[in-house]
C-alpha cells in the first residue's frame, strides 16, 4: 500500500498522457465550438423558425404551427407556387441533362484524355479555365457574346436573321437552352478531370489482360473503364440528387433577381427569396417561411440522397 | 509527316500518368470533339479579350474581328464605374457610400486571402488532431464529418443570416472568418489521408528530444503536409475571389471585386455601361486568378481527383 503511495507521488500530474489530451482539447475546443454553433445551433435555428412567424404590432416571434409549411404548399399568391412549381420541373431537367451529359460525354472524353489523346494536357488546361476564371467572368462573357456576336456571325456566315438585344427577352424555352448549354459546357471540365484521376488508378495489367483476350476499343472501354470509374460515377450521381435542390443553374448570375417565372429552379428561387428578405427592413417577415421550405426540401433532399447512395452500391459494374 | 505520326502513335514516357496509345475510331471521335469544345472555349475568351480593347463605336460596326484602334480607356472606365453603394450605419444614422476597386480589392485580399487561410487551416489542425491522437472523441468526429458531407441541408441560410444578425456577426469581416472556422467538408478528408501516410516516428523522436506537442505539430507534422496545404489554400483562394453570392448576402458593406464586376455587369446594366466596358471589368477580374493559375497549374489540376487533391 505503502509502495503504490510512493508510485503515485513518483508520477507528476502533469504527465505525458495528460498533457496530450489537454493540447488535443485545447486545439479542438475552437473548431468544435464553432461546428457546434454553425452547425447545430444554424439548423436548430432554422427547425425553430419555421415553427414561428413575426407578429409586426408586437416586434415579436410568435408560436405559429404549421402556417409557414402550408404558406409553402399553398403560397402567398399564385406566383410562388407556380414559380415552385417551374423550379421542381426545371431542377429536374437539369439533373437528367447535366447527368446525362456527364455519363455521355465526359466519362468518353475522360478515357481519350487518359488514353494520352495529342494535346491531352492542353485540353485539360482549357476545359478546366471556367472554374479558375469564375463563372461571373464567363457567365458575363457568354452573355454579352450570345447577344452581339452570334446574331451578327449568323448574319454574315449564314444570312440568318435574328434580332440582337438581351438574352431575358426572349422566349423561356430559348432563355432555359441557353442557360442548359451554358451549365453543361461550363461544368465539363471539372467531370472530366476527376474521371481522369479515377482512370488513372486502374492497373495497367488489367487493361493488358483485356488486349491479350481480343477486346477492342469499345469492349475495353464497357468492361474496363467504366468499371473503374463507377465510385466516381455514383458520387456525382449523388451528389447531383442533393444538387436538384440547391442548383442555381447561374439564373442569379445571369438575371440578378429578373429571371422570368418559367426558367426559374429551386435553389434560384430560395436564394432569390433569402437575398429580398434580407435587404428588406425587417427580415424576420420572411425568415421564417424560407426555414419551412428548406426544411421541406431537406426532408425530400435527405433520403433520396441516401436511398440513391443505397441503390448505387448494390447495382453497378465490376470490372471483369 | 513522320513526325506528326509518331507523335500520335509515341509509346508512354517516363513520369507520365498513363500511356499513350493509338488513335482508335472510338477515342477519335471524342478527340475531334474535344478540338471544337476547346476552340469554342478559346474562342469565346479571346474575343471577350478583344472586344475589351475596342471602343463603344467601333463595338457597333465590328462586332467580332480584331480591333481597328486599340482603346485601352475601356479599362480606366472599368476602375470608375465598378463602384458599389452601400449604406452603412455610421453612429446609428445610415449613410450612403462608393467603395470604388482600390477597397474592393482590399475586402477581396481579406475576403478570399484570410478566408482561404482558415478554410485551409482548421481543417488541417483537426486532421491532424484526430488522426495521431486516436480518442474515442477523434473517431466521432471522423464519423460526423463524413454524416454532414452525405446529408444534404438545404435552404439553411436564413436561419444562419437570423443567427449571425443575433450574434453581431452579419455584415463583418471577422464575423465572415469566424462562420468560416470550421473543419466540415472534403479537405478534412483529405488531410486526413495526408497524415494518416506520415510515420509517427518523427514525432516520437521529437517527443524524446523534449518537444512540446504543439512544436511537433508546428515544426514537424505540418510541414510534412505543406503541399497539400498549398493546394488546397490555392483552390479556396480562388473560389472566394470568384465568390460574389456570399458577400453579398453576408458581407453587403465590404463589396469584392467579384461583387464590383457582377454589380456594374448584371445588377446595374445600363446603357451607360458598354459591353465593352463590362468586358474590360471580367478581363481585369480575372486577370489575378489567371496569374496563380498559370502559376500553379499543376498543382491544381494535376492534384484534382475527385475533387481532391494528391500529394
Amino acid at each position: 500500500m505503502l509502495a503504490r503511495q510512493t508510485d503515485r507521488k513518483l508520477v507528476p500530474f502533469w504527465n505525458k498522457k495528460r498533457k496530450r489530451l489537454l493540447f488535443y482539447t485545447c486545439m479542438m475546443a475552437l473548431p468544435v465550438t464553432q461546428v457546434l454553433i454553425f452547425y447545430f445551433g444554424v439548423n436548430l435555428n432554422s427547425l425553430l423558425l419555421a415553427f414561428q412567424k413575426y407578429d409586426v404590432n408586437t416586434g415579436t416571434m410568435q408560436f405559429a404551427f404549421l402556417e409557414n409549411f402550408k404558406r409553402v404548399f399553398t403560397g402567398d399568391n399564385g406566383n410562388a407556387t407556380s414559380e415552385i412549381l417551374y423550379g421542381i420541373r426545371n431542377s429536374l431537367l437539369a439533373y437528367f441533362i447535366g447527368l446525362a451529359a456527364s455519363l455521355g460525354l465526359g466519362v468518353p472524353f475522360a478515357n481519350a484524355i487518359y488514353k494520352r489523346v495529342p494535346g491531352s494536357g492542353l485540353f485539360k488546361v482549357i476545359l478546366y479555365l471556367p472554374q479558375v476564371l469564375s463563372l461571373v467572368v464567363m457567365s458575363i462573357i457568354y452573355m454579352n457574346f450570345t447577344e452581339e456576336a452570334v446574331p451578327q456571325l449568323l448574319n454574315d456566315l449564314f444570312h440568318i436573321k435574328i434580332a440582337s438585344g438581351p438574352l431575358s427577352a426572349r422566349q423561356p424555352s430559348a432563355i432555359f437552352a441557353g442557360i442548359m448549354f451554358f451549365n453543361v459546357f461550363m461544368g465539363f471540365g471539372t467531370n472530366m478531370l476527376m474521371y481522369t484521376g479515377a482512370m488513372s488508378s486502374v492497373s495497367p495489367s488489367t487493361k493488358e489482360a483485356a488486349k491479350v483476350d481480343g477486346a477492342n476499343a469499345w469492349q475495353e472501354f464497357i468492361h474496363v473503364t467504366v468499371p473503374s470509374v463507377w465510385p466516381t460515377m455514383c458520387t456525382l450521381i449523388t451528389v447531383g440528387i442533393a444538387g436538384i435542390f440547391v442548383n442555381q443553374l447561374n439564373l442569379f448570375t445571369f438575371y440578378n433577381t429578373g429571371a422570368t417565372v418559367q426558367v426559374s429552379s429551386l435553389g434560384y428561387y430560395i436564394y432569390k427569396a433569402t437575398y429580398r428578405a434580407n435587404q428588406a427592413a425587417n427580415p424576420n417577415l420572411q425568415f421564417p417561411y424560407l426555414s419551412a421550405f428548406g426544411i421541406i426540401m431537406t426532408l425530400f433532399a435527405a433520403p433520396l440522397t441516401l436511398g440513391m447512395r443505397k441503390l448505387l452500391e448494390k447495382v453497378g459494374p465490376r470490372p471483369e | 509527316m513522320t513526325k506528326i505520326k509518331s507523335w500520335f502513335t509515341r509509346k508512354k514516357e517516363k513520369g507520365e500518368d498513363g500511356p499513350r496509345e493509338r488513335l482508335n475510331v472510338f477515342t477519335g471521335i471524342f478527340f475531334g470533339i474535344l478540338i471544337v469544345m476547346s476552340a469554342m472555349m478559346l474562342g469565346l475568351l479571346l474575343w471577350a479579350l478583344l472586344t475589351s480593347f475596342k471602343s463603344a463605336e467601333e463595338f457597333r460596326v465590328n462586332k467580332y474581328g480584331f480591333p481597328q484602334a486599340w482603346a485601352f480607356g475601356n479599362f480606366a472606365t472599368v476602375l470608375k464605374k465598378i463602384a458599389v453603394p452601400i449604406t452603412m450605419n455610421i453612429g446609428g444614422v445610415p449613410t450612403k457610400a462608393n467603395i470604388g476597386m482600390m477597397m474592393q480589392v482590399i475586402y477581396s485580399l481579406l475576403y478570399a486571402g484570410g478566408g482561404g487561410i482558415i478554410m485551409m487551416i482548421v481543417p488541417c489542425i483537426v486532421a491532424y488532431l484526430t488522426c495521431k491522437f486516436p480518442y474515442k472523441f477523434s473517431k466521432f468526429i471522423n464519423v460526423f464529418v463524413v454524416v454532414a458531407m452525405i446529408i444534404p441541408i438545404v435552404g439553411s441560410q436564413a436561419a444562419e443570416l437570423s443567427l449571425l444578425r443575433a450574434l453581431h456577426l452579419y455584415d463583418s469581416i471577422i464575423g465572415n472568418w469566424i462562420q468560416k472556422f470550421h473543419f466540415l467538408g472534403m479537405y478534412y478528408l483529405v488531410f486526413f489521408a495526408a497524415f494518416k501516410g506520415v510515420s509517427k516516428e518523427y514525432s516520437e523522436a521529437a517527443s524524446i528530444d523534449g518537444a512540446s506537442e504543439f512544436t511537433i505539430m508546428v515544426r514537424i507534422m505540418l510541414p510534412m503536409v505543406k503541399t497539400v496545404m498549398l493546394t488546397v489554400f490555392l483552390i479556396k483562394f480562388i473560389e472566394l475571389w470568384n465568390d460574389y453570392q456570399n458577400p453579398m448576402l453576408y458581407l453587403p458593406s465590404y463589396p469584392t471585386v467579384a461583387f464590383g464586376v457582377y454589380y456594374m455587369s448584371v445588377v446595374n446594366r445600363t446603357n451607360d455601361i458598354s459591353t465593352t466596358v463590362r468586358l474590360a471589368g471580367s478581363i481585369l477580374m480575372a486577370v489575378p486568378v489567371l496569374i496563380l493559375f498559370v502559376c500553379f497549374k499543376d498543382k491544381l489540376i494535376g492534384n484534382l481527383s475527385m475533387g481532391g487533391v494528391k500529394e
